[in-house]
């Protein structure tokens, strides 16, 4: 099997690449054995939430200057300027819209004209009630203008049964930003799906929206409602265009619905564009020829069903989804062994505190200012990186994991189509 | 645990292992008041952090007699009074092609000479009964060797104590034991958790605090010398051996895997550790990848096997009183009557052994305590079934006890898993934390098994954190959750390879990216600065 270009991982990265190539008419294949990181998508796009220091960031394009200069973002703004990574970013915000936007909930923040550099960091509502800035929110997430809610009032609904909607510390960090907050329970008839706690995409699938209007419908007072979500796009649409006050959710622990929504709908998306996913087909080696890829084996494509493509574009990820491996006595990349930026030491690879920055986590493939990677020194000229895999993101120090997957697989598809 | 505390007691006590869990239920058995004191939580020491072997006693055979002997003793009477806390599992003494097979012949002969039943089987027998031993032994001896859940086992005595009339404290520290001329009468209690302090009347104190019985002892102003040694470990994420595996040659390192629950135990290394290092529990890269390269020749599975996390004991040796250097290991069983070490009355010692010997360590310990009493009562603990062995608890249990005994128990209707890598059930929770205001994350743990399974408690821990806000407060089941994650972290350090790191940076995601709780803690700090 030919293709124009070959893309290894469907999260994030990988299908933001994939549907920019296929939207500028190249036959593209994806390899998809999961979703990436996805299940632990809270529904919000973070561009650049906080500087190194560790302190908030307001203007995330005009931070995006101070980074150190081996950040992917510092790469792009090195190799093309700041207009570039402006470019980009308006680039990735028209997607977002596409994707999660319907038009009638367009919230009036985001419009495909708009500058992206006029976009300031909002501050969404975590499971645990925490506000961290964001960059791009949907319209039924919860976030906020600032981090102070002085004065301002909530009720939080819950559905007990549903045990991964950590509502105590949601209401408690409410409260520590100035808001009153009222918790109420929700009464829904889901049916159990046996011992395993509920996990939030079986709910989405459940029509529930009559039992919820109803409840809403009794609670006193005006204030916002934040429920869980657990409930579709579709479903809270209708809902709050019933209610006169607005309805808004919370992310639960993964698996989110936001993440899951958002994985069903690139697909779909790219698949619409005539793109090729091979589902749960998982790369294993390449053939490698006067540092280019010839061809790749992967757990679907052996012997003579190999997979060839111009260009080859690996977006599987750090640790967690084992785009990245740790052995003994290094880290690896374990498709093509690709050089990696990693301190050799296993020793260090850690520190003690669990919540202080993890060296390993800026651990990755290392690429050169196009994002092409290399092998024993040697740049392999047709194989680009995008996403969780490259060294360096900082990615949930800097809370940057959403713009550096998107930015970064858009600047490679942009490179490759300015080749042909 | 926080019971009544009566003002005087025949019996007082110190250390929650499950040497002091055992002389509380003899001497609770035997009809004296009993108090045990632990200030931790149960099973916070050694007993926590050993491999979890039942030896037959081959493994002291050639070097020992006397201690091998007492091993397969007491191996005979668990079986019959604790079945709920043994896997019958047999054990296997494997000889590779460099092992000594003098040593095996050796090994077998001393054997039958303490009356451990050891036979030599050849390599594909060995193989038949246990497909995961190295294929490339030469020939092995099969012995008694079994798993037992050292947690299970010091429950299951402090549980029969209680039904006895002792009372248990945990989170309770003895800082002073009082002398009248020469003779213990009582002893300072301090609640570590409130800070508040009591004086309690003690006919007898029994110091059974493991590695830290040096430091109780000081408080009698008895000197006593420990030789500490830090044993590390390797928890593997499956279940690689059905039978014990031992390397058949002199003891060394990593030449024991244990299968226990639905996992497996790698041990040992030993290392003397000065006495300042005992808290110090952490395993370095280097003694994790030491114990891996070695294990692989037991099973060579292990290679391809996961390994949860890496943690280390300090097994409690004391030095021989009779060498004046200070530096020999007292071997076996230490008694010590400290009137006649030391002229102090009324003031016992017990420490050394093992984990096996637990029960007769009681014995001994509580035999003197009753001539010390004037009593004329016997023991009967070895035949006396602890409770849970003979029959399983219903599902009217109620008290925590009981689900760390039936585990059928948890497949009760309704009764939604918040671990659902160990299956710990909602109502075990909330029970046993209703039941206590100060069951911490660890504390569940130790009784539940909660986040010791694959994700070392990436999807439980948020769960149970919620559980706890109604009495502790945001704040403080916030600070509790992050002390797991850490507590977990640590162990999870030295062996950060292929799924364990992978588990570390999605818990990273879950918990940081996701929820912000590194942006919570920040305030939370900042209000206790307050």
């Amino acid at each position: 099997m030919t293709y124009d270009v070959i893309v290894i991982g469907a999260g994030l990265s990988g299908m933001t690449c994939a549907i920019a190539l296929a939207q500028a008419g190249k036959r593209v294949a994806v390899l998809a054995p999961g979703h990436g990181t996805l299940p632990m998508h809270s529904g919000c796009f973070d561009l650049l939430g906080y500087d190194s220091d560790g302190n908030v960031v307001e203007h995330p394009l005009e931070a995006i200057g101070h980074l150190d200069p081996k950040h992917p973002y510092s790469k792009i703004v090195a190799a093309h300027g700041m207009e570039r990574i402006e470019q980009l970013a308006g680039q990735a915000c028209s997607m977002i819209n596409d994707l999660v936007f319907e038009p009638q909930d367009y919230a009036g923040s985001i419009a495909s004209s708009i500058q992206p550099r006029t976009i300031t960091n909002q501050y969404r509502l975590t499971p645990m009630g925490a506000l961290k800035p964001t960059w791009l929110r949907p319209i039924h997430l919860t976030a906020f203008k600032t981090p102070c809610l002085e004065g301002k009032q909530f009720v939080v609904a819950h559905y007990k049964p549903y045990i991964d909607f950590p509502v105590e510390f949601l209401a408690e960090g409410l409260r520590k930003a100035g808001a009153e907050v009222e918790t109420k329970e929700l009464m829904l008839n889901i049916t159990s799906v046996g011992k395993a706690a509920l996990r939030a995409p079986v709910l989405a699938s459940q029509e529930q929206g009559e039992a919820l209007l109803k409840q809403l419908d009794g609670f006193e007072g005006q204030c916002p409602v934040l429920v869980p979500h657990i409930f579709g796009d579709k479903e809270l649409t209708e809902m709050n265009e019933r209610l006169d006050r607005r309805l808004s959710v919370v992310p639960t622990l993964p698996p989110t619905c936001a993440g899951n929504e958002l994985s069903t709908k690139l697909r779909a998306w790219f698949s619409s564009l005539g793109g090729t996913l091979f589902e749960g087909d998982r790369a294993m080696s390449a053939t490698i020829k006067n540092d280019r890829i010839m061809s790749i084996k992967s757990s679907k494509h052996v012997a003579h069903d190999l997979l060839q493509a111009d260009h080859y574009v690996i977006a599987s990820g750090s640790f967690g989804v084992k785009g990245l491996e740790a052995r003994f006595d290094r880290v690896a990349e374990p498709i093509f062994d690709l050089d990696i930026d990693a301190l050799d030491d296993p020793q260090q690879w850690t520190t003690s505190d669990v919540l202080s920055l993890q060296p390993y986590t800026n651990f990755g493939v290392r690429t050169d200012e196009r994002f092409r990677t290399s092998k024993h020194g040697r740049t392999i000229e047709n194989l680009y990186a995008v996403g969780s895999i490259l060294s360096n993101t900082s990615s949930i120090k800097l809370a940057c994991r959403q713009g550096v997957s998107m930015l970064t697989a858009l600047q490679v598809a942009n490179g490759i189509l300015e080749q042909d | 645990m926080t019971e009544k505390l009566l003002s005087q007691y025949d019996v007082v006590i110190v250390g929650g292992g499950v040497t002091g869990a055992g002389v509380a239920r003899d001497c609770a058995m035997r009809g004296m008041s009993t108090l045990l004191v632990e200030s931790h939580d149960l099973t916070y020491g050694t007993t926590g952090r050993n491999h979890g072997l039942m030896h037959s006693g081959a493994r002291y055979a050639v070097t020992d007699l006397e201690n091998a002997r007492e091993c397969i003793e007491e191996n005979k009477i668990l079986c019959r009074i604790a079945r709920h806390c043994v896997e019958p599992t047999g054990g296997l003494f494997i000889s590779l092609p460099e092992d000594d097979l003098a040593y095996q012949a050796r090994l077998v002969e001393s054997c039958h000479e303490a009356g451990i039943n050891a036979e030599v089987i050849d390599a594909a027998e060995a193989r038949r009964i246990e497909p995961a031993v190295n294929p490339t032994l030469v020939s092995a001896v099969l012995v008694p060797d079994a798993s037992i859940d050292p947690f299970k086992l010091t429950m299951s005595n402090v549980l029969d104590a209680q039904l006895h009339g002792a009372t248990v404290l945990t989170y309770h520290e003895v800082v002073a034991i009082h002398r009248d001329q020469n003779t213990v009468t009582a002893v300072t209690l301090r609640d570590n958790l409130s800070g508040e302090q009591k004086r309690v009347d003690a006919g007898v104190v029994i110091n059974a605090a493991g590695i830290w019985s040096c430091l109780i002892a000081k408080l009698a102003g008895v000197e006593l010398k420990m030789l500490p040694a830090r044993g590390a470990l390797l928890l593997l994420g499956q279940r690689v051996n059905k039978m014990v595996i031992n390397r058949c040659r002199k003891p060394a390192n990593a030449d024991i895997l244990v299968p226990t629950g639905n996992v497996c135990v790698l041990g040992t290394t030993s290392r003397r550790v000065p006495i300042e290092e005992i808290e110090d529990m952490s395993v370095t890269v280097e003694e994790a990848q030491m114990l891996l390269t070695e294990g692989v020749k037991l099973a060579p599975a292990i290679a391809h096997t996961r390994v949860l996390r890496a943690y280390a004991g300090v097994r409690p040796l004391v030095a021989d009183d009779d060498d004046p250097t200070g530096r020999n290991v007292s071997r076996g069983i230490s008694c010590i009557d400290h009137s006649e070490r030391d002229g102090v009355e009324n003031f016992i010692t017990i420490t050394g052994g093992k984990m096996m010997t637990y029960r007769l360590m009681a014995q001994m310990a509580t035999d003197l305590a009753c001539k010390k009493l004037h009593l004329r009562r016997r023991c009967a603990t070895a035949t006396t079934s602890l409770p849970g062995s003979d029959n399983v608890a219903t599902s009217k249990s109620t008290t925590w006890h009981d689900f760390t005994i039936s585990k059928p128990w948890r497949h009760d209707k309704n009764n939604r898993l918040l671990c659902t890598c160990e299956g710990v059930t909602e109502r075990e929770v909330e029970t046993i934390l209703n039941e206590d205001d100060d069951v911490d994350f660890d504390a569940l743990r130790r009784r539940t098994r909660l986040g010791m399974g694959p994700c070392q408690g990436r999807i439980c821990a948020c769960r149970v954190a919620r559980k706890m806000c109604a009495r502790q407060g945001e704040d403080e089941a916030m600070k509790r959750l992050v002390n797991f994650m850490n507590e977990r972290w640590k162990g999870m350090r030295p062996v950060t390879w292929s799924d364990t790191l992978s588990e570390a940076y999605n818990t990273a995601l879950v918990y940081q990216d996701l929820c912000g709780v590194d942006q919570i803690m920040k305030t939370v700090k900042k209000e206790v600065k307050q």
